[in-house]
């Protein structure tokens, strides 16, 4: 089993601050990564060390069997990755054609036309080759930083929130395009995002990243049905937490009984309910009151509260429109009962993303 | 676009990068640059106590007051018209524009001494103005311009041109953007300037003010036609006059350490302002119609400074040239080739200076003293700075000559003294500052994000400098170019001192006439000069106006 | 790539280094501009076949450069102008004595260096020019008179900054000593209406045009105003007649002292002070020769004779800082 990209306990500092913590975590050739945490949480260091541009204090980095970073140091530009930048980094003083060819300086002019010509046709942007940056839109610039990166076939591709830039619905078709490309050519990537959207549509693995360390390294679905941390299951997708107990192999909360496997008896305990877990059911004995909505055009997303006090988030179709102050019959339909000690919270950090 | 702090944590970006190969030329020109620092504190071995009494008692207290009273002058005038015809020929639309916008670079190419003696043949109690005005009404007094604002509108007249080129540069990026978020966001044109594109241009409008700040200490030509003392008066009086060139070396630096002082204070307020981010995103410059009356207001305006910065001079010296008679026009066609060979040479040497120096500043931390150091000789008065060069090479001329000598037996000429390699390197170290501002600033156009992008496709070293930075520090490095270019041809105690034998140049010829009192006679040489250097300017500001615009 | 970068580097060094040229030629170093001393070495060397090459600069510069070069210095001969500049290039040891016969007959002894390391080579007077319509000649008397009240609002003054007037204080000094001095340069500062002009045509322009109603120039300038603007209500007055005469001071030139070709400098100096060369220097810029021998030229000479004063040219550089201090004290700007 031999990892393509291999972290092992990266541990960086800046100034007083651990900026990363003993991160571990590994890609398999071909696979997509996804770094995702709130800002500010280090994810972009942990990038810019993969890169190349900074150093490790210990740990070890290992790129396609090569120490890159550790026990000695391979600067960014002998490591052969490619790189797409948040503000695109576009030369603006070469064409679209000269930017893609940038990588491609030492070949013939031939073959370098060729291969130019091919990635802009793959990023669908073959009859811009004679146009400046500044003459495209942002979702352009973006294609062509990744053609950029990509010409000059890289080891690795990393790319630093390349959709923040852009409007909504680009986001999504070009990501969708992007992970088609990177699977079509085989090439393993690494990207940073503290979208989880992004994360969900591009990645194989996610790690998510809070305050320098990584809670979960796993499959989007892992994510987000298994959280590792209430970090996690905070940071992932939606959902709200209800207090309970376990006795004998059951939870006993707010919404009814459950049978756990593997917990431990504890006396106060939490429970993750996400909107799609809440079903509308008028003849469960359990009524919460409606206490806010919003219109999510085929949903509409309540919030309510338990007689225990709890709050939780439903998800219903949108044809059943029922008003704030309402209460409604609701019945937990949990597929995997995920509980953390009630003491557990989110972390927060407090410094700046450098 | 967000501006970014600047300091530690952005610099450690560029930490792993071996800083290597940059640091060494950049020292070695820091420490070329350093030799007549170097040479000034040596005098400090020799203390001057009487001189620096009787100055001190009788007639620094004077001299600060005037020169910081000159400075309080200079600033604001230079900074308004600096900053407003930048604004206007850059970001505005108006009639006769596109005239303005390289014709106002032209005052660039007179010396100040000539601004200072057309204006005091214009303006003066027996020059044609007072004489009208008493002819027209009997009786009425006389009206002395040499006093502290006589002497800084001429010296504005003559230094604005380095604010205005500057601001100018920063304008024609800012693009529209900028402009149009401030109006959603319900500011007038008016405010929107003053809240938005002036603070956006602060790295320009700083560099230019600190060339116009460092010019106008060390003038000496234009404040003596004034007869107006500033501090480095006491300069040349302590070495003309008392005969102690150490006591004079000694005020030099005191008034090197009072502009380093105010370099420290300049970068620190620039290290505030790191802009990163594209400038341009999308859709080419519109600029700013002024329509009716304000259009013509903005014209009459540019029109006066045009006029007052210099098609008056020029009329005046015309008028002279033709009512004088001094040598044929044949021999003012040599002086003037000297003249452009030796801002050409210079230019050239400037600009790649700059540019290494910049990179070398980008790359690692530590070199900003260096950059310092190296652009320090600007504020040194000229003739300071010509016998700190001379000296010191004149000894390594001779020591190296002497081992020579005694290994060989061959007792060879000098070498370096007198040569022409010499009077370039002196005039490079001058004038370094000039040119660095603007590369600098282009520089910091160039993100942290596009090195690394380029870093990640194997390019560094040379390549860099080659494909990127080169590339785009173009502009830059062009305006770098004119700047050094005229103020080499304008240059006067440097190129006394060190010219080799028949490499006089036109502000010699001017120079000579003028300390003679012959300043009709001075107006052909003037005109040359100016007409020399008017090609290069224009040249050039078309050069980089048509750039900017693409 | 190093190496075409290194042989570029080494082909414009060798081009932008000295290159030496002075073989059978005189090198001159002159703060006298040069087309003053342009007409002279060209008859010289029409003369005698030696070319002259010359540089010309401000002399206290000019005097960094000959001790920084040291023995190696190109240059032959310094050119001033004004005496207290000799006297420091002599007390600096630039410049080397001179015996010679024509040049101690030429040169009168008060206008040379009482060691013979320089000579005076022409002659200026500073002397007093009024307003012909508003001051009789009666009025004026000597220098010192112009600090008397009565001349308040109406003397103008060149700045302290220029040498002329820093000898003439100097001489002040040397004959009335320094308090005495002191009180007549005060005097002249009180009766100044608006600040010292930077040159004398400035200030007798002013004169000219009402603005004050005397001052003091040198010759020449009066000379070169009068040709430019001959209907000028100016005249020149000489002062100290019954006393120490007129206020002189010379632009000379000595031989340095690691001349490469002294014997060709030492003839090109006393041709400098023989009848031939006389007129022509003085007359190229209207001053009075040194050579008592030659007649001044014709337009000099319609300002009259006048007894000038013979206080060795020498003490003016030995006053000189005194004679700033001086002036810095009183305000004189």
């Amino acid at each position: 089993m031999n990892p393509f990209l291999q972290v092992d306990r990266l541990t960086k500092h800046y100034g007083a601050h651990r900026v990363a913590d003993g991160i571990s975590f590994q890609l398999e050739k071909g696979e997509i990564g996804c770094l995702l945490g709130p800002s500010g949480c280090g994810k972009t260091t942990l990038l810019r060390s993969i890169a190349g541009f900074e150093n490790i204090e210990s740990g070890s980095i290992v790129l396609d069997g090569e120490i890159v970073s550790g026990p000695r140091f391979v600067p960014a530009e002998e490591r052969r990755i490619g790189m797409v930048f948040q503000d695109y980094a576009l030369f603006p003083h070469l064409t679209v054609a000269g930017n893609v060819g940038f990588g491609l300086a030492g070949m013939d002019r031939g073959r370098r036309q060729a291969i130019v010509s091919a990635m802009l046709d793959t990023v669908g942007l073959a009859d811009s080759g004679h146009k400046y940056p500044y003459e495209l839109s942002g979702g352009q610039q973006q294609r062509v930083a990744l053609a950029r990166a990509l010409a000059p076939e890289p080891r690795l591709l990393l790319m630093d929130e390349p959709f923040s830039n852009l409007d909504v619905s680009l986001r999504e078709s070009l990501s969708r395009e992007i992970r088609s490309i990177l699977k079509q050519r085989g090439i393993t990537a690494l990207l940073v995002t503290h979208n989880q959207h992004e994360a969900y549509a591009m990645a194989d693995r996610i790690g998510v990243v809070s305050c320098g360390t990584m809670h979960q390294w796993g499959t989007p679905h892992e994510v987000y049905h298994r959280p590792a941390t209430v970090t996690v299951a905070g940071f992932v997708g939606e959902g709200t937490f209800i207090g309970g107990r376990v006795g004998g192999g059951t939870l006993r909360c707010g919404l009814g009984e459950f049978r756990v496997r593997d917990e431990a008896d504890a006396a106060g305990v939490q429970v993750l309910v996400r909107p799609e877990d809440v079903v509308h059911d008028d003849a469960s004995p359990f009524k919460a009151e409606i206490t806010s909505r919003t219109f999510r055009g085929s949903s509409i997303l309540y919030s309510l509260r338990l007689d225990t006090g709890d709050t939780v988030l439903a998800q219903v179709p949108s044809h059943h429109d029922h008003a704030v102050g309402e209460r409604l019959g609701i019945r937990a339909d949990l597929e995997d009962v995920i509980v953390f000690p009630s003491t557990a919270e989110p972390e927060a950090c407090a410094f700046p993303e450098d | 676009m967000h501006a970014e702090p600047g300091g530690p944590s952005s610099r450690s970006r560029f930490l792993a990068s071996r800083p290597s190969g940059l640091l060494l030329p950049a020292a070695l020109i820091a420490g070329v640059a350093a030799l007549p620092i170097a040479v000034l504190l040596y005098s400090f071995l020799s203390p001057e106590r009487e001189i620096w009494g009787h100055l001190a008692e009788h007639v620094l207290p004077d001299l600060v007051g005037n020169t910081l009273l000159l400075l309080a002058c200079v600033i604001p005038l230079t900074s308004v018209i600096g900053i407003g015809m930048g604004w206007l020929t850059a970001a505005c639309d108006y009639p006769g524009r596109k005239f303005f916008a390289w014709a106002l670079t032209l005052p660039m190419a007179v010396p100040p001494y000539v601004f200072a003696f057309v204006y005091l043949g214009l303006l003066d109690f027996t020059g044609p103005v007072q004489t009208a005005i008493r002819k027209v009404f009997p009786g009425s007094g006389f009206v002395d311009i040499r006093n502290v604002f006589g002497v800084s509108a001429i010296l504005s007249l003559a230094f604005y041109p380095y604010v205005y080129l500057l601001c100018r540069s920063a304008f024609l990026t800012q693009g529209r953007t900028a402009m149009e978020a401030s109006q959603t966001l319900g500011l007038s044109t008016t405010r929107a300037f003053f809240r938005v594109c002036v603070p956006m241009a602060r790295p320009w409008i700083a560099a230019g003010l600190t060339l116009v700040c460092m010019e106008t200490l060390a003038d000496f030509g234009a404040v003596s036609i004034f007869n107006y003392d500033t501090f480095t008066t006491a300069i040349y009086k302590a070495w003309f006059g008392l005969f102690s060139l150490n006591a004079a070396s000694q005020l030099s630096a005191v008034l090197v350490a009072f502009v380093l002082a105010a370099l420290v204070l300049e970068q620190r307020f620039r290290a505030r302002l790191r802009f990163t981010g594209a400038e341009r995103t999308g859709g080419a410059q519109l600029r700013l119609r002024l329509t009716g009356v304000r259009g013509w207001l903005a014209f009459a305006v540019s029109a006066l400074v045009f006029a007052l910065a210099f098609a008056l001079p020029c009329l005046q010296l015309l008028v002279w040239a033709w009512e004088a008679a001094g040598p044929a026009l044949s021999r003012y066609v040599g002086l003037g080739t000297n003249t452009l060979i030796l801002g050409l040479l210079t230019a050239a040497v400037t600009s790649a200076a700059s540019l290494l120096l910049a990179c070398a500043r980008r790359i690692a931390p530590g070199s900003d003293w260096l950059v310092k150091i190296a652009t320090l000789g600007y504020a040194m008065p000229g003739t300071i700075l010509a016998v700190g060069i001379f000296i010191p090479a004149a000894w390594f001329d001779n020591a190296m000559l002497d081992m020579i000598s005694a290994a060989t037996g061959i007792s060879l000429s000098p070498f370096i003294q007198g040569s022409l390699g010499l009077l370039v390197t002196a005039y490079a170290v001058r004038f370094l500052a000039a040119g660095f501002g603007s590369v600098d600033s282009a520089m910091q156009r160039i993100t942290p994000s596009i090195t690394d992008a380029a870093r990640t496709m194997g390019c560094r070293g040379t390549a860099l400098l080659r494909r990127v930075y080169l590339p785009m520090t173009r502009t830059g490095l062009l305006t770098a170019a004119i700047l050094v270019l005229v103020d080499v041809m304008k240059e006067l105690p440097v190129t006394l001192m060190m010219r080799p034998f028949g490499w006089d140049t036109l502000a010699v010829k001017i120079y000579e006439f003028t300390s003679e009192g012959e300043w009709r006679l001075a107006a052909a040489p003037a005109l040359a000069l100016i007409a020399a250097g008017l090609l290069p300017i224009m040249l050039l500001t078309r050069k980089t106006e048509a750039r900017k615009q693409s | 790539m190093t190496k075409k970068i290194l042989s570029l580097v080494f082909s414009v060094a060798a081009l932008l280094s000295a290159l030496p040229a002075f073989a059978s030629e005189l090198v001159v170093y002159s703060a006298r501009a040069e087309q003053l001393i342009k007409p002279l070495f060209d008859a010289y060397t029409a003369k005698t076949g030696v070319k002259i090459q010359y540089v010309t600069d401000k002399e206290p510069v000019l005097l960094e450069r000959l001790k920084a070069e040291g023995e190696r210095t190109p240059a032959d001969m310094l050119i001033t102008v004004d005496a207290g500049n000799l006297w420091l290039a002599g007390e600096a040891g630039v410049i080397q004595p001179v015996v010679s016969e024509t040049l101690e007959r030429n040169i009168p002894a008060h206008l040379r260096d009482p060691q013979n390391r320089w000579f005076g080579l022409s002659l200026r007077a500073r002397t007093i020019v009024y307003n012909t319509d508003k001051v009789k000649p009666a009025d004026l008397g000597t220098y010192a008179d112009l600090a008397d009240p009565k001349w308040k609002g109406r003397l103008l003054l060149r700045t302290s900054k220029k040498v002329y007037n820093q000898s003439l204080v100097a001489a002040l000094i040397a004959e009335r000593g320094e308090a005495e001095a002191e009180k007549i340069v005060a005097g002249w500062v009180a009766n100044t209406p608006v600040e010292p002009f930077s040159n004398d045509a400035q200030a007798m322009e002013a004169v000219a045009a009402g603005v004050g109603d005397v001052t003091m120039v040198n010759t020449y300038y009066f000379g070169k105003l009068m040709e430019e603007k001959p209907a000028s209500p100016l005249a020149i007055f000489w002062p100290d007649q019954d006393g120490s005469g007129v206020h002189v001071n010379v632009s000379g030139a000595g031989i340095t002292t690691h001349a490469k070709h002294k014997e060709e400098a030492v003839k090109l100096i006393e041709w400098l002070s023989s009848a031939e060369a006389q007129s022509l220097f003085a007359s190229l810029n209207m001053e009075y020769p040194a050579n008592p021998e030659v007649p001044a030229d014709e337009r000099v000479a319609a300002w009259g004779g006048f007894k000038a004063s013979t206080l060795s040219v020498a003490k003016y550089g030995e006053n000189q800082a005194a004679a700033i201090k001086l002036m810095d004290r009183v305000g004189y700007k």
